[in-house]
């Protein structure tokens, strides 16, 4: 993965003029994004795709992490961290050029702009990385408010799956599948 | 009679020697050509293409408009340091301290050479330099990357290399402007004698804030 020129930590200063700290997440903060994840609700974390409250699930980040199929950023107010942000590359195959994108942010710290400071970093990312596309999914009903807010930036509403997720209660959501375009240059319009 | 701060340096290519001049006065930029260097072509759309406009800037309070110029006269590199509009964000910093470099830009032919280093140089060299907050925003729809192989998150890093090695630092900031692709860029260079009261002023105003 290539070395990133964005200088960490930024400071981000939300709407409520809380200031948070955005930096790549190190084997250090394990326990940290534990908490972190233990503290969002059940119905936001039961749609990923591993348990992230397992630090075994954590160490795995940071092994792609440090093999270059992750980049990942978290958000920090004081000592907690308040959001975190993930792109994820394959390293193989006919996907290799679409990223993974995927923002939690903790809900005291929603409708600040915090997860569009984190978007934004991972899309910079994705580009230095050279990526073509960045793919990111959300729960239609659920995670509304991140697919408004990435339409603004680009996000092209792609696909939806019917009835694709259950919750725990075995009740259906849609799932909406979100492309963005990376231009590698401008067009000559 | 010239700026007192004027500096004057001349760099010697295999095309011809280019002189690079500091703190240009209106009488100076008349004397010089921007025609055949500075025109539109094919890609290629030039931040300033007429005279009047360097010789405007030059008559602005505290501006410095640092020119590069072949020895027929013809204007090949341009950067000009000067305060913002009344009624762009950075202006709400009372006090005159927030100072824009407005405009860095080297003609086709002569990209490449190291001109822009020296231009910035010579430009950052301004005796309020550690009295000012001075910025730079990078739009990369104004990027001429054409020809140069290189994708706009490539030249953006030239451009943070560029600006790092004055002692610019990125700042992140909601300016809409800026926000509206992820490669645009915003540095600025906080100098030493600015306050903790102001240094804090600029975190708020960065984020469209009051106190």
């Amino acid at each position: 993965m290539p070395r990133t020129i964005t200088r960490y930590p930024k400071e981000v200063i939300l709407k409520d003029h809380r200031e948070v700290f955005l930096r790549p997440f190190e084997a250090g903060d394990i326990e940290k994004l534990a908490e972190f994840y233990i503290s969002l609700q059940l119905s936001l974390r039961w749609f990923l795709k591993e348990d992230p409250c397992d630090l075994s699930v954590i160490k795995k980040w940071i092994d792609n992490q440090s093999e270059g199929k992750a980049f990942s950023l978290i958000a920090l107010f004081d000592d907690r961290i308040v959001a975190h942000g993930t792109l994820l590359q394959r390293p193989y195959g006919g996907r290799r050029h679409v990223g993974r994108l995927r923002v939690m942010v903790a809900s005291d710290f929603r409708n600040l702009q915090l997860g569009t400071w984190i978007v934004f970093d991972l899309i910079r990312r994705g580009m230095e990385m050279g990526l073509e596309k960045i793919r990111a999914d959300f729960v239609i009903g659920l995670e509304d408010s991140i697919i408004e807010a990435l339409k603004k930036i680009d996000f092209i509403e792609e696909a939806v799956l019917k009835d694709y997720i259950q919750d725990q209660n075995g009740k259906y959501y849609d799932y909406q599948i979100m492309i963005k375009q990376l231009h590698k240059e401008l067009s000559d319009f | 009679m010239a700026n007192p701060n004027q500096k004057i340096q001349t760099l010697l290519f295999s095309e011809g020697s280019i002189t690079i001049k500091s703190f240009c006065s209106p009488d100076e930029i008349a004397l010089l050509s921007l025609k055949d260097t500075f025109v539109e072509s094919g890609h290629y759309n030039p931040i300033l293409t007429k005279k009047e406009s360097l010789i405007d800037a030059a008559l602005k309070p505290d501006a410095n408009v640092t020119l590069a110029y072949t020895e027929n006269k013809k204007i090949i590199g341009i950067s000009i340091l000067r305060y913002p509009n009344p009624d762009e964000r950075w202006s709400k910093i009372e006090g005159r301290v927030m100072m824009e470099v407005a405009v860095t830009e080297v003609s086709g032919k002569w990209r490449l050479k190291g001109i822009s280093k020296n231009l910035l140089g010579f430009l950052l060299d301004h005796p309020l330099m550690e009295d000012r907050i001075i910025y730079m925003v990078g739009y990369s729809w104004t990027w001429d990357i054409s020809g140069t192989n290189k994708s706009v998150i490539e030249y953006r890093n030239i451009l943070i290399n560029l600006f790092s090695h004055f002692g610019f630092g990125i700042y992140p900031t909601n300016e809409l402007n800026i926000m509206l692709r992820p490669e645009n860029l915003f540095m600025a260079r906080i100098g030493a004698n600015i306050s903790e009261s102001i240094r804090k002023r600029f975190k708020l105003v960065r984020f469209n804030l009051n106190e």
